[in-house]
């Protein structure tokens, strides 16, 4: 089914691509170049036969098209293919999906487009050319309008539309280039059979002409495709290591192969056709050379097809498959390695300059290309080293567990079950059998925590470390257990961070606040949620003593939410709260799940059993903390300055994005 | 230098971009949580818009029995879907979906919330 909906998809951009390609390619290449040598016997012939390739285009194009449309009602139905002939289905993806909408329009141009081009098709008059142009400009809407039935019609806002018109542009410059490869080899076919006449002058301006358009068509590709790819794939761990990138790369490659291809037929073979009479030799090269290219074209665009049934590869799990990555952690650390290195980067440059140099300039060539690549091997490979970091195949795998209250109890239990042996009850390296390990095993409260990946620890979890006693739990941690566990390990870590939960906002990293679901006022929503429209300060309370406490609060809410701080308290003991409570609560006191106030005991240290309220920045970071002495309003309204001012970068212990 | 800004405004336009194949980014009530007062509407979340005509969402009790009364795309933003559903006792619920975006892609899953008493 997959396969079926990828040669179809293929198909389609290849017949829109040969009426669109082979339209241009009489408008802007053939028809100039026959108006400068009007006594070039075979243009006659060579017309009718690119128009009935426009025809053929046109006719695979609406054939194709229709299977597309089927194979795709089915695909978004679920159901199966027979119900996809019902009209009442069909009706559905035309007139309530973008699909249909964007199928539409392309069927509808098609029946102005037959007009045209039957106008165009006649003998040479001012009509026809008209007809041409116009005939030209749906195919090329045709094609442009295939953006929207792609991944790129996905986007929203500014940045969707950019998507569209990046793809919309690539679209139309492949259409035109590798559309216009056939009409090429037809040409330069009719330039041999007619060699003794003007025809292989015209030949060589056409394919002059094609040459250009090919260049501007080439630089439009890249150029767009680039902004596709940071789009649809992202990063380098998307692009090898999911089957989206390695497609892409195939493309990219068989692209690279076609533009090579173009480079030697304009630069090496199309200059000797440059004389009175051109030699059949250069003229069969040339044609054999735009024919191969028709082939990789083809290839393209199946691997095209492939890629536009896939899941991008920005949504894929990336499987990293090289040893080592890189990391700018050990540079970024160190400011005199920081130095050493650019130094060494400054020095690798001159020896690259020298190898370019070398090429250009004939005379020391050797000399010099020794010098340079020597200079630029070295002195390039020893930053290198410190930027090289041991990779596991999961090192960019992105947790599928968000950072939340139930997952980090979750986690807290799977630690008991497996680690505190080894690693301790607080997770400090000193369980009841580290004494007896060869490898002491690691600090899990450390700042080195925060320097491994989700990816990194997921593995290490997973497999074990070969080169020490940690062992792999695979085989009795169920993933998401794993996953669990390194969201418990992360929130403990981050609160024994010495910078971290001090009564007022500091620079330094701070723990990400674990998310929890609330209900207030008959109402629920998430920690996340409130954190969408700013800060909030979090109020853990304990009933009886607290209720002077939130009074207060709910007498500062109104000023406090001027200046962009929200309120939010939860009980400590969420069974006890409904029995204590005597009187009404402030309206932002909410009940919380009872996993909330249990995760967050890791935040309000040890086993402290007064109050506790957070300060939470508006990227879901916990940037305060106070015990026992509750901040006054101006305490409030101070730490929220120190929190707008803070640096956007200001690292947070937790590069952890949910 | 240009071209330095240039990549650099490329990549924050990249890493903003709506997500092509819509997954689930999150709902209410949240996933695997527990709420104390059972919900009128389960509302979806999606990372992208939907075609409301192919999206389905099924919410079953811990019988397997059917609980949900209706599917609502979101008025004003195509990525949001609401489900009405019939009063719910304390127990376990699954919510099973199964949602079309623009780009034509299916993409599906499932979560499960729990009512306590």
């Amino acid at each position: 089914m997959q396969s079926l909906l990828t040669v179809v998809r293929a198909l389609h951009f290849a017949s829109l691509f040969a009426l669109a390609g082979s339209l241009a390619f009489m408008a802007l290449v053939a028809a100039p170049a026959f108006r400068r040598h009007p006594d070039a016997a075979g243009a006659e012939d060579f017309r009718r036969r690119l128009f009935r390739l426009a025809w053929l285009g046109l006719g695979l194009g609406v054939v194709s098209g229709l299977l597309w449309l089927l194979l795709e009602a089915k695909s978004m139905s679920g159901r199966p293919l027979a119900d996809a002939f019902s009209g009442q289905l069909l009706g559905t993806v035309l007139n309530r999906t973008h699909f249909g909408h964007d199928w539409e329009l392309r069927g509808a141009l098609a029946l102005p487009l037959v007009l045209v081009l039957l106008v165009a098709a006649r003998r040479q008059a001012a009509v026809a050319n008209a007809a041409l142009w116009g005939a030209l400009g749906l195919s090329a809407a045709e094609v442009a309008t295939l953006a929207g039935a792609g991944h790129a019609a996905a986007g929203t806002g500014w940045a969707g539309s950019l998507q569209l018109v990046a793809d919309g542009t690539h679209l139309l410059a492949a259409g035109a280039w590798v559309g216009g490869l056939a009409p090429l080899a037809l040409l330069l076919a009719a330039a041999r059979r007619n060699a003794r006449s003007a025809c292989g002058r015209a030949a060589y301006d056409a394919t002059r002409r094609f040459s250009a358009l090919g260049l501007i068509a080439v630089a439009a590709i890249l150029a767009t495709g680039l902004v596709n790819s940071l789009f649809l794939v992202g990063t380098v761990p998307a692009l090898l290591g999911t089957d989206y990138g390695h497609w892409l790369m195939i493309k990219v490659a068989l692209f690279a192969v076609m533009a090579i291809l173009a480079a030697i037929n304009r630069f090496w073979h199309l200059p000797q056709l440059a004389g009175k009479a051109a030699p059949a030799a250069a003229l069969r090269r040339l044609q054999r050379n735009a024919l191969v290219e028709v082939g990789l074209g083809g290839a393209v665009l199946l691997v095209l097809g492939a890629l536009g049934t896939m899941p991008p590869a920005l949504h894929s799990e990336p499987r990293w498959p090289l040893p080592y990555r890189l990391s700018l952690a050990a540079i970024e650390a160190s400011p005199q390695l920081r130095i050493e290195a650019l130094a060494a980067l400054a020095v690798a440059l001159l020896g690259l300059a020298a190898l370019g140099y070398a090429l250009v300039r004939p005379s020391q060539r050797m000399a010099l290309l020794i010098a340079g690549g020597f200079i630029f091997l070295t002195v390039g490979w020893w930053p290198l080293q410190f930027m090289l970091v041991a990779a596991y195949p999961t090192s960019f795998a992105r947790s599928p567990v968000p950072f939340a209250a139930a997952s980090i109890l979750r986690g807290a239990r799977v630690y008991g079950e497996n680690c505190v042996a080894c690693h301790g009850a607080g997770g400090r390296g000193d369980g009841p059998l580290a004494k007896g390990l060869a490898v002491a095993p690691a600090d899990l409260t450390a700042e080195h925590i925060f320097g491994h990946s989700d990816g990194d620890l997921f593995w290490w979890i997973s497999r074990g470390i070969p080169t020490g006693p940690m062992p792999g739990f695979a085989a009795s941690v169920s993933a998401q257990g794993r996953w669990d566990l390194i969201n418990f390990i992360r929130a403990r870590a981050g609160a024994a961070q010495p910078s971290a939960l001090l009564p007022g906002v500091t620079a330094g990293p701070a723990p990400l606040a674990p998310d929890f679901a609330f209900e207030r006022g008959g109402r629920q929503g998430t920690l996340r949620e409130a954190l969408a429209t700013g800060p909030v300060l979090l109020v853990l309370y304990r009933l009886p003593g607290a209720l002077a406490r939130l009074r207060q609060l709910a007498g500062q809410e109104h000023r406090l939410a001027a200046a962009g701080l929200r309120l939010l308290a939860i009980p400590i003991d969420p069974a006890a709260a409904e029995t204590d409570a005597a009187g009404p609560l402030p309206d932002f006191a909410a009940s919380a799940e009872p996993d909330a106030a249990a995760a967050y005991a890791l935040f309000t240290g040890g086993d402290h059993p007064g109050d506790c309220e957070f300060l939470i920045g508006g990227a879901g970071f916990l940037r305060a903390r106070w015990r026992d002495a509750p901040p006054d309003e101006a305490a409030l309204l101070t730490a929220l300055g120190r929190l707008a001012a803070l640096p956007m970068h200001a690292r947070p212990a937790h590069v952890h994005a949910h | 230098m240009r071209i330095l800004i240039a990549a650099s405004l490329l990549i924050i336009v990249a890493a903003q971009a709506a997500r092509a194949h819509a997954f689930l980014d999150h709902a209410s009530p949240a996933v695997g949580s527990r709420v104390t007062q059972a919900p009128a509407v389960v509302t979806l979340w999606f990372t992208q818009q939907l075609e409301p005509a192919f999206s389905t969402v099924e919410i079953v009790d811990g019988g397997g029995r059917r609980v949900d009364l209706g599917l609502q795309v979101d008025a004003t933003d195509p990525t949001v879907l609401h489900v009405a559903v019939k009063p719910l006792p304390p127990g376990t619920y699954r919510v099973e979906w199964r949602v079309v975006s623009v780009d034509t892609h299916t993409t599906t899953g499932h979560f499960i919330f729990e009512v306590g008493g």
